[in-house]
């Protein structure tokens, strides 16, 4: 064989192949993928993020589906049965708290909750900052000294006080816990999404995007956000369980959700006033809201790998 | 003693990596003379940057080097941290393509070239400044003293290749290894710090080993040239001997794909199909196999070893025919 | 001259804004681009070379309004760009395309090689089926040597010669008429660079493309243009039909330009003695001529008077003293 024919396809030059184009279209058989599937595809192999989400998605369904059909309601109180400990008697699997209610089902309705806090306050973050960040850092300009001085007098607020004086004026109340701790933590991702922006801005490929005749928005979707996805995402596994957390130091405080509704923070809280004396009152908690944590780091981390097409 | 400065015997750089090795050195032998300057050629990856990195004691983390490599007798290849920190820069020095990430943006230059006079050297100061100055004034630096209270990002990028030479000379090694020091230049700051080059040779006797992708920048200064091919020495010549009468399908390729003004223009450029080869694979005949004009089926199975032609040349290849439009056709 | 260029650029100016040193910085101007006026007819090659720094990459950009002119007109087939608003001017980008210098900076990491061809398809030929793209998508991968199964991989899995074929190719995809290439080879390999250009110039064979080619040094703009225009802080010293410009160039940077690039042989090996001269500032260029600090012919003219291009035997100098030069 001539070294020209072993390298045509290399060397190919227009004319000179055309024979072959028909076939080696239909050979090929190819189809565009787009880095989303290709991201699931790698997610699937990664065995950590895989038994998180199983891990996840189980205590989730737990926490939604067992209370329905659990013999006790969370508010539910036994005077007789004070501080059990786990038992198979009467299916106090968990034991019971110091009013006597079932901690299992209180255990699954503070997942419930914690994950709810933690899901939808991160959500709302996530939107407002990533767009808010993204449209300040590619537009740039006067507009950019807007966004951002907007941030700064949000952040000069002391966001603590600032919560305690809403639950004052307006009551307990979970809608506003998600939008105090949305509306605080978006400042940060906001932030950081702008820097990355900005020198994404400059990147190359931007330029060929504009050139390409590609409009700006599409440009944020298509080109700036998926290259934020990393540390994005590093952010949100982070976030998650912070939120989450903030929300058992509020319950801690007495702010959190209205009782007898608890979270796993208030949980825990409760636990650790009587942890000499009913460890199993902290343990259980504390391990469900563990793994809850865990599992958002471990998906975060996978996710963030995944959709980093230069790892393989 | 011989007259070598730099002897390298059976050097070989091996990387570890998740899909396994890639071999990116293999067996080489090569000389550095004193006081001349070595051209070293190849596409990228060659394996040129990671011969001298290894040399350096510079490689990856994920990089091993095997052999021996001598620095005036003495054996210098994997010696510990301490004493390659002393033998670099005192005995050997190394510039490279982008002067930028080799100097520290927040330090000025001042303080980063006395800095080494004041490690290697236990200069004071004050000493050391004065040295500096005059080293920036042997590269052609004008206003020597006021340059060195400023910053890195405040010099053009052919300045800073010469701040780069600069430093290196400081300590006045006896080998100074360039890798592809003009190659991020224009072509104008690149006839200018390779004229550096060949007055500083002349004047301090340092030995040069000049490392690019092009045979043109080689031409100008080189007086033994080394091509390289997939982690190979494949022809080894003195420099007259290389352009004139290389004896090796690789060098004519590279040779003939320069473009060149001293020459009528042609429609198409000569090239060489196909791309350099995976270097985790290690196949058993020529690695330029695949891409070779001359290729046989013995060259598919059996590596050709590399084999004086006399007078300094060397090649590793099995045709024994002519190179050239003629010998292609035969 | 009676057929109307493909592209006229008549005294364009791009001036950045920049702060000056000090604690009170004042604003100065640069002027990356500066009374720049060519033509650039359909279905030919023109060259541009300068030195880094020289605004080779401001007036690609300019062109194809990535950044936006200051001053002056740029026709494409008679339609002013310039003034031209943002939607009117997404359809004139399907005639006109980029190539960029850095192969691999160019391509969007988290992209694979169908999703970054298909992109221009998609933006400019938003009716386009989804079906046909795709066709036309492989079928311009294989015009610039891809291989159709290479269409999902990422940017990174490819070498800088293959990694500037996908920009070649995202360029080519949508047909334009015009093409710039800014610096395309100047990141690659010699033997891989002859590639490229060798591909460049069949694929203008077969599209009858014109490329506006934008590079460094002269041996390789050599190959491609069919006039070469020679840019020096923002203004044009010299625009010259090819053959002209290599037999008797005009201008004494054209000349600084020519005698820099290396010349692969050792016995013909010149060694430019070191000159000092470094680019001026483009912050304070010079008065007059803006070559005239390093220029061997300087005088008190080239002092006092900025010189204008002039046409000489059909060539176009800008410089005092073009026809001693050329004696
Ligand atoms: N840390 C590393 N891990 C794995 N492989 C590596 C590593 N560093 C270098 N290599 C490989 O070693 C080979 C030789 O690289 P080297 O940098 O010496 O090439 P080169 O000839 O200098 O090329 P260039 O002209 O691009 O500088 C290449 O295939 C490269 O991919
Ligand atoms: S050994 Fe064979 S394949 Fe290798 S360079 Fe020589 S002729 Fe070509
Ligand atoms: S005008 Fe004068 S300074 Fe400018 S290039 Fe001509 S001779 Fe040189
Ligand atoms: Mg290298």
């Amino acid at each position: 064989m001539s070294v020209e024919g072993r390298h045509e396809w290399y060397n190919w030059v227009p004319g000179r192949g055309a024979a072959r184009k028909a076939e080696t279209l239909a050979a090929a058989g190819v189809a565009g993928r787009s880095l989303w599937q290709d991201a699931w595809g790698r997610l699937r192999r990664n065995r950590a993020a895989l038994a998180s989400l199983w891990v996840l998605g189980v205590i989730t369904l737990a926490a939604i589906v067992l209370p329905w059909v659990w013999p006790y309601g969370y508010a539910q109180p036994d005077w007789n049965l004070m501080y059990h400990a786990p038992t198979w008697a009467g299916w106090h699997i968990f034991g019971t708290d110091a009013l006597g209610r079932d901690l299992f089902v209180r255990v699954m309705w503070g997942c419930r909750i914690s994950l709810m806090v933690g899901v939808v306050a991160t959500l709302v973050t996530l939107v407002i900052g990533v767009t808010w960040g993204a449209v300040a850092g590619f537009i740039g300009g006067w507009l950019d000294g807007l966004m951002m001085r907007c941030v700064d007098i949000l952040y000069s607020i002391p966001f603590i006080p600032f919560v305690i004086v809403l639950m004052v004026l307006f009551g307990r109340n979970l809608l506003l816990i998600f939008a105090a701790i949305g509306a605080v933590s978006w400042l940060d991702i906001a932030r950081i999404v702008r820097g990355q922006t900005l020198s994404l801005r400059k990147r190359e490929f931007i330029e060929a995007a504009r050139a390409s005749g590609v409009g700006t928005a599409t440009i944020i979707r298509r080109h700036i956000v998926p290259n934020l996805l990393g540390i994005v995402l590093v952010y949100v596994t982070l976030t998650i369980p912070s939120v989450i957390l903030f929300e058992a130091f509020l319950s801690f405080l007495g702010l959190g959700v209205q009782a007898p509704l608890t979270s796993l923070g208030g949980l825990v809280s409760d636990g650790a006033s009587v942890l000499q004396v009913y460890p199993y009152m902290l343990v259980i908690p504390a391990v469900f809201l563990a793994v809850i944590v865990y599992c958002f780091n471990f998906i975060g981390d996978g996710l963030r790998d995944a959709l980093d097409p230069k790892d393989r | 003693m011989t007259a070598s400065l730099l002897e390298i015997r059976n050097l070989a750089v091996r990387f570890t990596t998740g899909d396994g090795p890639v071999y990116a050195v293999n067996d080489l032998d090569l000389q550095v003379r004193r006081g001349e300057v070595l051209g070293m050629v190849g596409e990228s990856g060659s394996g040129k940057s990671q011969t001298w990195l290894a040399i350096m004691g510079l490689l990856a983390k994920n990089g091993r080097a095997e052999g021996s490599v001598r620095l005036g007798g003495e054996e210098i290849l994997n010696l510990p941290q301490r004493a390659l920190t002393r033998l670099r820069g005192a005995r050997m020095a190394m510039i490279f393509q982008d002067p930028m990430t080799a100097m520290n943006p927040f330090l000025t230059v001042g303080r980063q070239m006395t800095e080494v006079l004041e490690w290697h050297r236990g200069m004071s100061r004050r000493e050391a400044r004065a040295r500096c100055i005059g080293a920036l004034e042997s590269v052609h630096i004008a206003d020597a003293a006021q340059r060195l209270s400023m910053y890195p990002h405040e010099f053009s990028g052919g300045m800073r290749q010469r701040v780069m030479i600069a430093t290196a000379l400081l300590t006045e090694p006896q080998l100074l290894i360039c890798d592809e020091p003009t190659t991020a230049l224009d072509v104008t700051v690149q006839a200018q710090i390779l004229a550096l080059l060949d007055e500083l040779r002349q004047r301090f006797g340092t030995a040069i080993v000049l490392v690019t992708h092009d045979l043109g920048v080689i031409a100008q200064l080189a007086d033994r040239v080394i091509v390289m091919y997939a982690g190979r020495q494949v022809e080894q010549a003195e420099v007259h001997t290389l352009y004139g009468a290389y004896r090796h399908p690789y060098t004519e390729g590279l040779l003939r794909s320069v473009p060149r003004l001293d020459q009528p223009r042609s429609a198409r450029l000569a090239t060489i199909p196909g791309r350099p080869p995976d270097l985790a694979r290690r196949p058993a005949g020529c690695p330029f196999e695949p891409r070779c004009a001359y290729a046989s089926e013995l060259c598919r199975q059996q590596m050709p070893p590399l084999v004086s032609l006399g007078e300094a040349h060397l090649r590793a290849c099995h045709y024994d025919g002519a190179l050239g439009p003629q010998g292609r056709e035969a | 001259m009676s057929e109307p260029a493909l592209l006229e650029v008549r005294a364009l100016d791009v001036h950045f804004p920049v702060r000056g040193p000090g604690l009170l910085p004042s604003r100065l101007t640069l002027r990356a681009i500066d009374q720049v006026s060519f033509d650039v007819r359909a279905g030919e090659v023109l060259g541009v070379v300068g030195e880094s720094g020289c605004g080779k990459s401001t007036l690609s950009r300019a062109l194809l309004k990535l950044i936006p002119a200051t001053a002056g007109s740029v026709r494409l087939r008679g339609v002013e760009l310039t003034t031209l608003p943002k939607a009117a001017m997404r359809p004139l980008r399907r005639s006109m395309q980029m190539i960029f210098q850095d192969p691999l900076a160019s391509l969007d990491p988290r992209m694979t090689v169908g999703e970054i061809i298909a992109e221009p398809l998609k933006a400019l030929l938003p009716g386009m089926e989804r079906a046909e793209r795709e066709q036309r998508v492989l079928r311009t991968m294989q015009h610039v040597g891809l291989l159709p199964a290479q269409i999902n991989r990422y940017p990174h899995e490819f070498s800088g010669g293959q990694a500037q074929r996908i920009g070649i190719a995202r360029a080519l995809v949508v047909q334009p008429q015009l093409v710039v290439c800014d610096e395309p080879v100047s990141a690659l390999d010699v033997s891989i660079k002859s590639q490229i250009i060798n591909l460049l110039l069949d694929l203008r064979a077969e599209h009858g493309l014109t490329y506006i080619f934008v590079a460094h040094d002269l041996a390789t703009v050599r190959h491609i243009a069919d006039r070469v225009m020679v840019l020096y802080l923002g203004r044009v010293m010299e625009i010259t039909d090819r053959d002209a410009l290599y037999a008797r160039p005009l201008h004494p940077y054209t000349r600084l330009l020519l005698s820099a690039v290396p010349i692969p042989d050792p016995a013909l090996a010149r060694r430019v003695g070191p000159t000092r001269e470094e680019l001026p500032s483009p912050l304070a260029l010079p008065s007059g001529c803006a070559f005239r600090t390093r220029c061997p012919l300087a005088d008190a003219r080239c002092v006092a008077e900025r010189p204008v291009l002039r046409e000489i035997d059909g060539r176009y100098v800008a410089c005092h003293h073009a026809e001693a030069a050329a004696a």
